[in-house]
């Protein structure tokens, strides 16, 4: 099938396309998938390369299920989201603290200079004040305010009820807030 | 404005400032190993075929249709050479001369020369 008439197709029909043999899917997914699952696996790690790794593992596993996979029955992001969770907590583990120092990407040339480091600051000040979040609060926060999905569905992923995403993702934000303080002015938010 | 209200403007500039940064985007080397992976592990349709082709012929079978296919070639052999005998003997260009009019009568002829224009010049 032409690659055009598959773009609008749903992620669990294309899984299916795939799962019979048609290449074009395979395409569709990687390129409509890979984007959402190393955002995930970079705002809870903090790390490109661990990142990397990370999503390609989740995504492994997801060509895997693929033939076994009920179309209709579960949504493929709630599935990979959840998977990428929990890759991300076992890498957690293994792993402690951020090294946003040994990340050297070009900034986005369409913003100028100043709002371009201003910018960078902030999202840099965030990843840091995200990595010290347990798990779960920066899990649902990160779902919740970066990757904007609903609660419902932070729920399915987190496997927790709603009135637990609302508790954690609450308790995060005041922790974030906390933890930023006493770098507002740095980043451009004075009491004035 | 309250400090909460600020506390609150502020993460979500911060939040954002996030979902734009452009590090958080997978690599073209990352899409690239995905595909890959997705092409190694993707499932594939039996050909159609395949089976017969590796199928196994018994020592008899395979003897019995080498016979059969001897046979179709001496037949195609006879019949060839068959052709050609007819061909040589049948030709008119090795009768030999006057035969025809030696052992036909004249209300032959017609008949003779629709065959062989030679013999055109009995009908006048």
């Amino acid at each position: 099938m032409p690659y055009d008439k598959q773009s609008d197709i749903a992620d669990d029909a294309l899984l299916k396309l795939y799962a019979n043999g048609d290449e074009v899917a395979a395409q569709v997914l990687t390129l409509r998938l890979t984007p959402r699952v190393f955002s995930q696996a970079f705002r809870m790690l903090g790390d490109r390369d661990e990142a990397e790794d990370v999503t390609q593992e989740a995504l492994i596993r997801l060509w895997k299920v693929a033939p076994d996979w009920r179309q209709g029955e579960a949504k493929v992001t709630t599935w990979l989201y959840r998977v990428v969770a929990n890759l991300c907590k076992d890498q957690m583990r293994k792993v402690r603290g951020l090294r946003l120092d040994v990340i050297s990407e070009p900034a986005d040339s369409t913003l100028g200079p100043v709002v371009q480091m201003q910018e960078r600051a902030r999202s840099n000040a965030l990843q840091a004040a995200l990595a010290t979040l347990p798990a779960r609060q920066r899990q649902a926060v990160v779902l919740r305010h970066i990757e904007g999905l609903g609660n419902p569905e932070i729920a399915d992923i987190l496997n927790v009820s709603v009135e637990a995403v609302e508790s954690l993702t609450a308790r995060g934000k005041r922790m974030l807030i906390k933890v930023l303080a006493d770098q507002k002015e740095v980043l451009g938010f004075s009491d004035d | 404005m309250t400090e909460t209200d600020r506390d609150e403007i502020m993460l979500n500039a911060l939040f954002d400032a996030a979902r734009k940064d452009n590090r958080a985007e997978p690599s073209s080397n990352l899409l690239a190993r995905v595909y890959a992976d997705s092409e190694i592990m993707q499932p594939v349709e039996p050909k159609v075929g395949i089976e017969r082709s590796v199928q196994r012929i018994g020592f008899w079978t395979a003897h019995r249709k080498s016979f059969m296919s001897l046979y179709s070639a001496i037949g195609l052999s006879i019949a060839a050479v068959g052709g050609i005998w007819i061909g040589i003997l049948g030709s008119t260009s090795l009768m030999q001369d006057g035969i025809a009019v030696s052992l036909l009568s004249a209300g032959q002829a017609g008949y003779l020369s629709e065959i062989d224009t030679s013999y055109a010049f009995l009908l006048e």
